[in-house]
């Protein structure tokens, strides 16, 4: 009786143990995304002007 | 007529063509360094898992700059990021967080956002900075008019001392500031 009711505690774990596991992917990938998309004002010294020669590239 | 917006009112904002099609959404303002002309956007895929794009949004191929979306003709419109700017380390160049320091040395805080006058042409004419010390501190953001030719080189970012004459606290009556700002500049008054 004892060893069933130490699998069933085993099957559980099991179960929480894979839900932390795609709440932590899940944060990371929101976090990761979050970073990827963030905007900023950048402030550029080197730019294209149409008629400089290579800007067709 | 003109708008004044701030930049970070334009992050994120959908890209969307005259057929309704929502191709982008806003990542970066581009901004010329010397003149402060707005030359255009950088853009992220829409979703939940697109990322940065390689095509960037010229300004002039902006039709419409409205509330929810930036409008344009076509995906046309968009051309490589290589063919609006040269270099690739962008990113590095963010002026979000970089200090502003006036012409005689005193520090007016961190830059919060950019002030973006909307037009057929746009151009950046203040940053909007939390305050420092200098400036009366207690944690309140203010916006520092800008000559018409910057300075934007390293770590900080440079205006001229006379702006502090022309600081303001809200956008409402700041393009006024900015045109009197530049005409004691040039000295017109």
């Amino acid at each position: 009786m004892n060893r069933l009711e130490d699998r069933t505690v085993d099957w559980w774990m099991w179960i929480l143990v894979i839900i932390a596991v795609i709440v932590i992917a899940v944060a990371l990938v929101l976090v990761v995304q979050s970073r990827r998309r963030s905007g900023g004002v950048i402030a550029v010294s080197d730019i294209k002007k149409p008629s400089d020669p290579g800007s067709q590239s | 007529m003109s708008l004044l917006i701030r930049a970070s009112a334009l992050t994120k904002k959908p890209v969307v063509t005259l057929d309704g099609e929502d191709i982008a959404q806003v990542k970066d303002v581009l901004y010329e360094g010397s003149g402060g002309s707005v030359i255009g956007f950088t853009l992220s895929g829409r979703g939940l898992f697109a990322g940065p794009k390689n095509v960037a949004l010229p300004w002039s191929e902006v039709v419409g700059c409205g509330r929810d979306a930036v409008m344009i003709a076509s995906d046309q419109a968009l051309q490589e990021q290589q063919d609006l700017v040269a270099s690739h380390d962008i990113g590095e160049r963010n002026v979000l967080g970089a200090r502003l320091v006036t012409d005689t040395g005193v520090d007016l805080g961190a830059v919060v956002d950019v002030i973006v006058e909307a037009a057929d042409v746009a151009d950046v004419v203040g940053y909007e900075v939390e305050a420092s010390a200098a400036l009366g501190g207690d944690a309140r953001n203010v916006l520092i008019p800008l000559p018409d030719a910057l300075s934007v080189s390293g770590e900080a970012l440079m205006v001229p001392a006379a702006a502090l004459d022309f600081v303001s606290d809200d956008l409402a009556g700041f393009g006024a500031a900015v045109d009197d700002f530049r005409a004691s500049l040039r000295g017109e008054n």
